[in-house]
This record gives C-alpha cells, sequence and structure tokens, in this order.
C-alpha cells in the first residue's frame, strides 16, 4: 500500500511538472525568426577590386551637394550598392534633408537590372521637408547609385518591403525613379518690389 | 521510517496543492484595454481601434464591405461610445463590426499610438443629415445650415483660433454652391476652383511636437477656400476631413471637377513661402520610361500655370516685404492636373508663428495673386 501511494504521488508530481513546463515553454518561447536569403540575386555580380571613391549626393540647402567617400574591399556590386546607401543615410541631420534612423534591409536586382533597395519605415515617418525636399531626397538617392555602379537600369525604392505611393505626400513612389528624377528642378526668388 | 513517510506524504502533497494554485493563477490571462472611436465626415466615416502596443502589433483584421473583422492576441475589454454606429460583437479575441451600406473599406495599423484605422466609404443614402461628429463624444447637436462643423475638428494650430481673431467664413461645401447672402462679383476670374489640402489621414507631413502638416494645410484651404465662396467663385476641396487620400485619387477627382485653376496647399519647413508649378521637361527619356510617366496634361496649362504662380508669389512677397519662391518641379499633383495647377507652401519655421493674424494675411495675399 505504501509503495503504490508513493508511486501515484510521484506520478502526479511528473504529470504536474510537465503540464507546468509545457506551459512556461509555450509562453516564453520564441522560435528564432528565419533569416533573409543573403543579398543578391543569386548570379555572379561584376567585382570590383580596388578602393572605390563614392560620390555621395546629398540633399542639402535646397540642392544636391556632392560628397566623396572611399570604401575599400574586393566588394561585388550589390554589395557596393548597400555599403553606398548605408553611407548615405549616415549623413541624416548635419543640415542634409535626410530622414534620421534609416535602416537598410536589403538590395536586390532583378532580371531587368532594375536596382531595389528596400529601407525601413523610418524614410518614410522622419522624413520632414517639403516638396523640393522630398525631390533630392529620391535624385540624390539615385545619381549616388548611378555615380557609383552603373550597370543597372532603374531604382525602386521599397519601404519595409513594400511599394509605398509615396515618401513625404507630394511625388510617387511606386514607380521607378529614373523617369521623376531625370529633371533639373528649377527655382528662383521673387522680390518684394518686382 | 514510517514517520518519515508521512512527513514526505504531507510535504509532496503541500507541493502539488502550491503548484496547481501557482499554474492556475499564471494560467489566468490579462485582459486588454481596447476602445473603439468614430469620426465621420460626408461619406468617410473613420474607425479607429487603439490598445496596447503588443495588443495591436499582434491583432490581425480581415476586412469586407459586410464586416471588419479584429483578432487580438489576448482576451480584451471594449470601450465604445454609445452612439457608435456599427452593431459590435465580440467572441473570445475576436471583435466583430458589422458594416452596413459601405463601398469601400481601408485598413491601416498605425503607431504612436498604436492604433487600427478604417476609412470606410458609406453609400450617401446611408448617411444620415447629421453633421460631422467625434464618437468619443456625446451625440453631435444639430447645427444651422452652414458647415460650421468640419471646422472646429481642425486642432491644427492651437493657438490659431484666438478669441478675437476674425473668424473665417463658413467652408464651403462639396457641391461648392455659395452661400445664398453672398452677392456674386461682376466677372469672377475663375468659375471653379479645387484646393488639395495636401497630406491626411496617416501622412502627417511635417510633424512636430504641437504642428501636424496634414491639420494646418486643411485649415488653410478651408480659410482659401472661405475668401473665394465669397468672391463667387465655386470651390470643391478635394478632402475635408482628416483623410488619407493618394494623389492619384486626388488628382483624378480634380480633374473630374473641370476646375478653371488647381490649388494645392502645403507647408516648408524654409523662412520663404514657395509657389511651384509643374515641370515639364520630357527631354532625354526613352520610349519606355515615358511609359511610367502618368500623364503630362498640363502642358496645354503651362504657362497659366506660371502666370498665376508668379501672380501670388509677387503677391506675397509685396505683403510681407521678403522673397517668395517661385519652383518648378515635376510634382504629379502639378503635372497630371488638366488646368492650371500650383502648389503653394507656407513656411512654417520656428521663429515664424502660425497664428490666426498670420495666416489671414497669407490668405490675404494669396487672394491678391489670383485677383489682381
Amino acid at each position: 500500500m505504501r509503495p503504490r501511494g508513493i508511486w501515484i504521488i510521484l506520478i502526479v508530481i511528473f504529470f504536474l511538472a510537465g503540464a507546468a513546463g509545457s506551459y512556461f515553454f509555450l509562453k516564453y518561447y520564441t522560435p528564432a525568426v528565419p533569416q533573409p536569403p543573403a543579398i543578391g540575386t543569386g548570379e555572379q555580380s561584376p567585382e570590383t577590386l580596388e578602393l572605390i571613391t563614392v560620390r555621395l549626393m546629398l540633399p542639402k540647402d535646397k540642392k544636391l551637394v556632392m560628397t566623396e567617400k572611399r570604401l575599400g574591399g574586393r566588394i561585388k556590386s550589390i554589395a557596393l550598392a548597400e555599403a553606398v546607401v548605408e553611407e548615405f543615410f549616415k549623413e541624416a541631420g548635419n543640415a542634409y534633408a535626410i530622414p534620421q534612423n534609416v535602416k537598410l534591409l536589403g538590395v536586390y536586382r532583378d532580371a531587368n537590372q532594375v536596382l531595389y533597395i528596400n529601407l525601413s519605415d523610418e524614410l518614410r515617418r522622419n522624413f520632414q521637408g517639403d516638396a523640393l525636399d522630398e525631390y533630392l531626397l529620391l535624385k540624390g538617392m539615385y545619381e549616388t547609385l548611378v555615380s557609383t555602379i552603373p550597370d543597372f537600369q532603374d531604382l525602386k525604392v521599397l519601404v519595409e518591403g513594400k511599394e509605398i505611393e509615396t515618401l513625404g505626400g507630394h511625388f510617387f513612389l511606386k514607380h521607378p525613379l529614373k523617369s521623376l528624377v531625370m529633371t533639373e528642378p528649377k527655382s528662383t526668388s521673387v522680390a518684394p518690389h518686382e | 521510517m514510517w514517520k518519515m513517510y508521512v512527513v514526505m506524504k504531507r510535504v509532496v502533497i503541500g507541493a502539488c496543492i502550491f503548484l496547481i494554485c501557482l499554474a492556475s493563477f499564471l494560467s489566468a490571462e490579462k485582459t486588454a484595454q481596447i476602445s473603439l472611436r468614430y469620426s465621420r465626415q460626408d461619406t468617410l466615416v473613420r474607425l479607429v481601434v487603439e490598445g496596447d502596443d503588443t495588443v495591436i502589433a499582434g491583432s490581425t483584421t480581415i476586412a469586407s464591405p459586410a464586416m471588419l473583422r479584429i483578432d487580438f492576441p489576448a482576451l480584451f475589454e471594449l470601450k465604445k461610445p454609445q452612439d457608435f454606429i456599427f452593431e459590435t460583437s465580440r467572441k473570445d479575441r475576436t471583435l466583430n463590426i458589422a458594416l452596413t451600406d459601405v463601398m469601400d473599406i481601408r485598413v491601416y495599423k498605425l503607431s504612436n499610438p498604436s492604433r487600427i484605422v478604417a476609412e470606410i466609404k458609406v453609400r450617401p443614402a446611408a448617411v444620415a443629415q447629421q453633421p460631422s461628429g467625434q464618437g468619443t463624444v456625446p451625440p453631435p447637436k444639430p447645427l444651422g445650415p452652414t458647415a460650421a462643423a468640419p471646422a472646429k475638428q481642425q486642432p491644427a494650430v492651437p493657438a490659431a483660433k484666438q478669441p478675437g481673431a476674425p473668424q473665417p467664413a463658413p467652408a464651403p461645401s462639396q457641391t461648392g454652391a455659395p452661400p445664398a447672402a453672398a452677392p456674386p462679383p461682376a466677372a469672377p476670374a475663375y468659375r471653379t476652383v479645387v484646393i488639395d489640402p495636401g497630406h491626411g489621414g496617416y501622412d502627417f507631413g511635417m510633424l512636430t511636437q504641437d504642428f501636424k502638416e496634414k491639420d494646418f494645410s486643411l485649415s488653410m484651404a478651408k480659410d482659401l477656400a472661405a475668401a473665394l465662396v465669397k468672391k463667387g467663385i465655386k470651390v470643391v476641396l478635394t478632402r475635408r476631413a482628416d483623410q488619407s487620400q493618394p494623389l492619384a485619387e486626388r488628382i483624378s477627382f480634380a480633374n473630374s471637377k473641370s476646375p478653371d485653376l488647381f490649388l494645392s496647399i502645403h507647408a516648408t519647413p524654409d523662412d520663404l513661402p514657395s509657389v511651384t508649378t509643374a515641370l515639364m521637361d520630357d527631354q532625354g527619356l526613352d520610349a519606355v520610361i515615358r511609359l511610367y510617366k502618368l500623364a503630362v496634361r498640363q502642358n496645354r496649362h503651362i504657362d497659366r500655370s506660371r502666370t498665376v504662380a508668379r501672380s501670388i508669389a509677387e503677391a506675397l512677397a509685396a505683403d510681407t516685404k521678403a522673397k517668395a519662391v517661385l519652383r518648378e518641379l515635376p510634382s504629379p499633383i502639378l503635372t497630371s492636373l488638366d488646368a492650371p495647377a500650383v502648389l503653394i507652401e507656407y513656411p512654417v519655421t520656428a521663429k515664424k508663428t502660425v497664428d490666426q493674424k498670420a495666416r489671414d494675411k497669407f490668405i490675404s495675399s494669396v487672394m491678391k495673386g489670383l485677383m489682381p
């Protein structure tokens, strides 16, 4: 009788321990998020063998200002694009009309040689400019990448992996940028006496 | 030995009871607080479901013209206004909102504060002859024939409506019919003007602690509309409430009204006001890129647009005794307009005040530019 009673108690304890363990496991265990595949199209991209001087076209004081940076390493063009975009957004603040805390989520290229840059939502949320600022930001991104990597045809900007209609409410972002940014904005002042 | 067995048995039973109590206590699920509110403007109803970050972030929504279903990750307590216009039901973690007479519904998940926003277009017949109201307040009292309610909704600039400041005339109705009392001038330069208050809804535009460009542009647009209506001009606004509206919709809506002038109202962080027209330069584009261009309807009106823009800029410069900036940009809201189109940006730097007096002066200058 005594040994039998002990076994029953032990079984109950094991059962409760198992139930409690399962409960806490399910409550606090979060499965590892699968990482997206490595950047690139899988095709072998041309490689850059030397240090590269990158020309960043940064929007500042209502115009694009060129700043040169040297990026080193034996890097593929798609990885170079990634490095260039990261350098571009590192310049946020410092009087540049670039949204702050923008993270690069990915760079891809499709079969038509359109480069996709996937940026975090801070691009949209932290943009604090007018129509010209928005235009210069898009133009600056495009011209920076074109001047660095000539082997793509167009640039498209994604936010959190999705197409969004507009960045700041003035220009379409659903289409590739080339057609939009090919023109030079014009600006003149009208003085009070005129 | 027997004594030890008895003690051990008691300890084990006590531990079992403790574990059972602990497990039942820990497994008790916390309930989340969910608030539901709404606002209504014409045929647009805006539902806002607000709650904790984790609850809203973990929720899933299924929207159809008949039903809006939101599955929350936890049990919840629902707070909703007494006069809520749709029927709601809840089951466990699911909130169902039965929709009626709905033409279109869009659902967004937004942060700061975490909320789910549903913008619902209802059929005109379904909208009772009530003015717009906020769902969190008691049912709105009937107002007069003027559309004063929308003006009260605008919290754009808290200090703007000062007691002594001149009150703007009632905003025009969507049909733009001028008030009966207003004597029409002899020959208005424009018969129909479409005014586009920039941004709206989840698109805040420029944002600081006490300034939202979307509210400011709407308030300015209403003030400008009131001034134009006084001159006997029919005015149509692309939006009359805080609602998101895609650029393409604004363009097609404006073009559908066949206006004589299109004015888009925005703000700029610069010190100087700017007046922008379309930049119509297609040179250097190949045929494929041309496909991406939505339209170049503005080609026919660009000279008139530039004339109007210069006139407004000169009036602003003369009145403010400072420079105004004339710009040309390939913004689709200008290039796709089949009418003279101008985008006006009001300077809202920290140094510059945006009180009612400054805004009235700005409106007055724009009016001088439009009707010199």
